[in-house]
């Protein structure tokens, strides 16, 4: 009780308590914009999930960048793009969790590593070839390396499809420094913290601190990746008590 | 201190925006018995093995010591006694028996906090005698679902002792205005907070895995009749629990609720003066019957039924 009495001055006399504060007020206020509150109440839902996923990931993007050009790190690369979709269109699904994100693309350095180097041992004389350029070697490789990332994601449970373009992106050889390595982990370990704060701040889901807890993520239909979730009509009456 | 600010911010978020996951993530939401959940997954079934559910009633012993004793109450009006479960079954149906099995298991779960604006008795009392005028009113309206009536008002409420214990500093002032003010607690809520308990209430009940339409009509009980008209419940037993809602608590006195509860019963159910009475006895005699069951200790003659009933007779005269 006396910490509420520091937060007076009260800004409704006819309301006592905490929420008679001006903190809560204005906590109110903010708490209202929040994708998980403004959800459920609206008409169109589907404006407000485009807006988001349009401010967040222009937002990720540019701090993304930002940081590359001031640091001058390399932390720009393709497959960044999909993850940031993934991240902000469907936060709720397992394949936003960060445990996914992480291992997914680390699965997929290491898998276009493991073919770049079968590669360039079963065919040195083409090792020095460009980048991008097909090749006998290339086909192997390229396909070597979709097989095994996907098989990593597969096996440790971390489906996150941008992680097949990092694979691609290291078998296809433009990405051969460890400089580059580190600033891709670091990228990708920047982009999970964006949306940790982007997804819990702006957004107000609670988006997995590691592991995605389907139980949880259940109910947060295209949020969660559930594009053809049918429900009867007690179901959907039931999800519309939560909401005032 | 920026912790203490950081858990504060997020307390305001929670409780402004009815963040049911955040306000009672803490909270420990007693688990339902492994039998009553067993129960409730065959009870959810497309198809529910009649014979399991039976079986899994008859392995709760306390629960269906319950059951069997509402069941031989004037509630049903049997000719013989019930003596088990299967026999209960057999004589009133799946649907009945399972609806107060329900209600006995929540009741059970819901916890007992020692906050000094909760009444035991007085909350136990008044979810009981509401629980009775619904069913009492579902029997004429729509007999069929009147032990669903029964069992959604009787856990109604269910999220107000959880949110009395862990939210008190955001709760006690909301319950001494509805103590000062004589208005309803969910309109209080509904200033306060912008969402009220049945809506918690619902979510709780959603949680235990209850089924969904008794989670819509805990979370409708307090509404008004246009929303039910709304929502196409307007042939349900949602505008019985409406009604017995209004019922005034017995921490309450309150003339006027009782005036609005038996205007409200003669208006919707066109029952007449001497009709709502009797209703009200039946409502009264239940009660003795079977107050016991709900841990509550020796009571008199309650007072709301009292207030209640000197409003009747005065429309009488």
């Amino acid at each position: 009780m006396k910490n509420n009495q520091k937060e007076t001055p009260c800004v409704n006399a006819a309301v006592s308590g905490p929420q008679g504060t001006r903190l809560f007020h204005l906590i109110r206020f903010f708490s209202r914009l929040q994708l998980r509150y403004l959800l459920p109440r609206l008409r169109h839902p589907q404006r407000i999930v485009r807006l988001f996923v349009f401010v967040e990931g222009t937002l990720a993007l540019a701090v993304l960048s930002a940081a590359a050009y001031y640091t001058c790190f390399p932390l720009l690369f393709p497959p960044l793009g999909p993850s940031a979709f993934i991240l902000f269109r469907m936060p709720m699904s397992a394949a936003a969790a960060p445990r996914t994100i992480l291992l997914s693309h680390l699965w997929g350095l290491a898998a276009g590593f493991v073919a770049l180097f079968l590669g360039m041992f079963f065919f040195p004389h083409q090792a020095n070839v460009d980048p991008g350029v097909v090749s006998a070697s290339s086909i192997a490789v390229l396909s070597l390396a979709m097989g095994l990332s996907s098989l990593a994601m597969i096996w440790l449970e971390c489906n996150h499809p941008p992680a097949t373009a990092t694979a691609l992106i290291v078998a296809m050889g433009y990405i051969t420094s460890l400089i580059q390595v580190i600033g891709f982990i670091v990228a990708v370990v920047l982009l999970i913290t964006l949306a940790f704060l982007f997804n819990r701040i702006l957004g107000g889901l609670p988006y997995s601190y590691w592991r995605h807890d389907p139980d949880v993520s259940s109910h947060y239909g295209t949020l969660a990746g559930i594009t053809n979730h049918r429900q009867g009509y007690w179901q959907q009456l039931s999800r519309k008590m939560f909401h005032s | 201190m920026p912790i203490k600010l950081f858990t504060r911010i997020r307390r305001h978020a929670a409780i402004s925006t009815g963040n049911f996951e955040s306000l009672f993530r803490k909270i420990r939401i007693s688990p339902l018995p492994i039998a009553i959940s067993k129960l409730l997954e065959e009870i959810n079934k497309p198809e529910p093995d009649l014979e399991q559910i039976g079986r899994l009633i008859g392995a709760l012993p306390e629960i269906s010591t319950q059951v069997l004793k509402t069941v031989n109450s004037s509630l049903f009006q049997l000719r013989s006694p019930v003596l088990s479960i299967q026999h209960a079954v057999s004589l009133l149906g799946l649907d009945h028996i399972r609806s107060i099995t329900l209600s006995f298991a929540a009741v059970k779960a819901v916890p007992r906090p020692k906050d000094a604006l909760f009444d035991h008795q007085a909350f136990w009392s008044d979810s009981l005698l509401r629980a009775l005028t619904a069913r009492n009113f579902a029997r004429s309206y729509c007999p069929e679902h009147c032990d669903d009536a029964f069992t959604a008002m009787l856990i109604a409420d269910v999220a107000l002792p959880m949110l009395l214990n862990n939210w008190s500093e955001y709760y006690h002032p909301v319950v001494r205005e509805w103590i000062s003010s004589g208005e309803r607690l969910s309109t209080i809520e509904g200033k306060h907070f912008g969402w009220h308990h049945a809506q918690a209430g619902a979510w709780i009940l959603q949680r235990w895995n209850f089924p969904e339409q008794l989670i819509c009509f805990v979370g409708v009980h307090n509404s008004n009749p246009k929303l039910v008209t709304e929502l196409e419940l307007e042939h349900t037993i949602a505008l019985p629990l409406m009604i017995a809602s209004m019922l005034p608590s017995s921490l309450l006195r309150s003339d006027t609720r009782a005036q609005v509860f038996v205007d409200a019963a003669m208006n919707y159910f066109s029952l007449a003066s001497d009709g709502l009475a009797a209703l009200m006895r039946n409502v009264e005699e239940g009660f003795f019957e079977i107050h016991e069951l709900m841990g509550l200790c020796q009571v008199g003659e309650q007072p709301v039924l009292k207030a209640v009933n000197a409003v009747i007779t005065e429309k009488d005269m």
